[in-house]
């Protein structure tokens, strides 16, 4: 009967935003930023005592969140997502609870300075808006679970520089 | 506008060149991506300018001294009116953002310092807030400092801000202190990173993520 006026698009009604490929291929690294530290989450819940449960599902959720949203972004702007690989290989091998806290620590700092370099690589308001809450949520994370850890300091002054 | 200052550095031209070319070319929004995106327009400019004494048969060296000296004055005849519209317009918004987000920096270090003195509680914390805030304000000095090089303004803004009101006696107070901080460190970074240049959004990006994670060590 009523046929819609306004051309459906991934982005749900939003119109496909193109994206210079300086800003794609930072966001797909961001993505696999965001892919690798999802494994990561999964692979030290096996390490880590009950007390981090909580923890383990925030930031599982968070980088779920975080990884849909940038699969829609890449998606409006109509290109492929990178997808997750099979597996990742954590630089050090994960066997306890400190190198477990080492590596999620490691995979959390790994995303922040995806997302910088896209904040570096990006003109558009909405990818900056979005890079800069990835970068800041991951930071601050990542504080978290170095305070866990017993490092000091808990965080660098500029989280995100490469 | 800013292209010009690529036509000395790219083409590494005479020292002399370069050395008055810089001050009327480096203008606050002539940042590394203003430079790369406009590359190809001044060595363009460039090449043409030179082609003409090369061209000839059996140019002496000396001939092609004096003619690449001579198209530099050229050039910089060229380069002064675009400069000085370069800088106008640099000028008019005021002093550098960056510039205002390092004094704030510094004057938190100089708080959260004498906060750590004053309560030993808060003193780990406070100290890592110190000196996180201390090194965002070198940062963004650095960045002020290398695009308006002369650093005639606020370089002793240390005296001025730490002249901090007396450290709080009680714990709860100083924490909040430090948190405010540190909140409106983070906002006016965040208003900011919207309307920088790609280098500087990085910087401010990474500053706000640094105070949003100081208030986690707080915590």
């Amino acid at each position: 009967m009523t046929t819609p006026s306004v051309p459906i698009t991934p982005s749900g009604g939003q119109p496909a935003a193109s994206l210079p490929a300086d800003t794609e291929a930072a966001v797909q690294a961001a993505l696999g930023a965001e892919h690798a530290v999802i494994w990561i989450y999964g692979l030290v819940s096996a390490f880590l005592p009950e007390g981090y449960d909580a923890a383990i599902a925030s930031g599982l959720d968070a980088h779920r969140a975080r990884r849909d949203g940038t699969e829609r972004l890449l998606a409006a702007a109509g290109k492929t997502p990178q997808p997750a690989e099979a597996a990742y290989l954590p630089p050090q091998p994960v066997a306890d609870e400190p190198s477990a806290l080492a590596v999620v620590v490691l995979a959390e700092t790994d995303v922040t300075i995806a997302w910088r370099a896209v904040l570096e690589r990006c003109d558009d308001a909405s990818v900056r808006g979005a890079a800069l809450a990835a970068l800041t949520e991951s930071a601050v994370r990542a504080t978290r679970w170095r305070k866990a850890a017993g490092q000091s300091p808990a965080t660098p002054a500029l989280p995100g520089t490469p | 506008m800013c292209q010009a200052g690529n036509v000395f550095t790219d083409r590494g031209c005479q020292a002399y060149l370069v050395s008055s070319a810089e001050q009327d070319v480096r203008a606050p929004e002539c940042g590394p991506d203003g430079v790369s995106a406009t590359a190809g327009g001044g060595l363009a400019g460039w090449r043409t300018v030179r082609r003409g004494p090369a061209e000839g048969d059996g140019v002496r060296v000396g001939v092609e001294r004096r003619a690449v000296l001579r198209a530099g004055l050229v050039v910089l005849a060229g380069v002064g009116p675009l400069a000085a519209g370069c800088t106008e317009q640099a000028v008019d918004p005021g002093p550098d953002p960056l510039a205002v987000l390092a004094e704030t920096a510094l004057a938190d270090a100089a708080e959260a310092e004498s906060i750590a003195a004053a309560l030993p509680t808060l003193a780990p914390a406070a100290g890592v807030i110190a000196a996180a805030r201390r090194e965002h304000a070198a940062a963004l000095r650095a960045e002020v400092d290398r695009v308006r090089p002369t650093g005639t303004s606020t370089s002793d803004a240390t005296s001025t801000t730490s002249v901090a009101a007396p450290a709080p006696t009680d714990v709860a107070v100083g924490s909040t202190q430090l948190q405010i901080a540190l909140q409106e460190a983070e906002k006016a970074a965040v208003e900011l990173v919207a309307t920088l240049p790609r280098h500087r959004a990085g910087l401010v990006g990474s500053l706000a993520a640094g105070c949003a994670s100081l208030r986690e060590v707080l915590a």
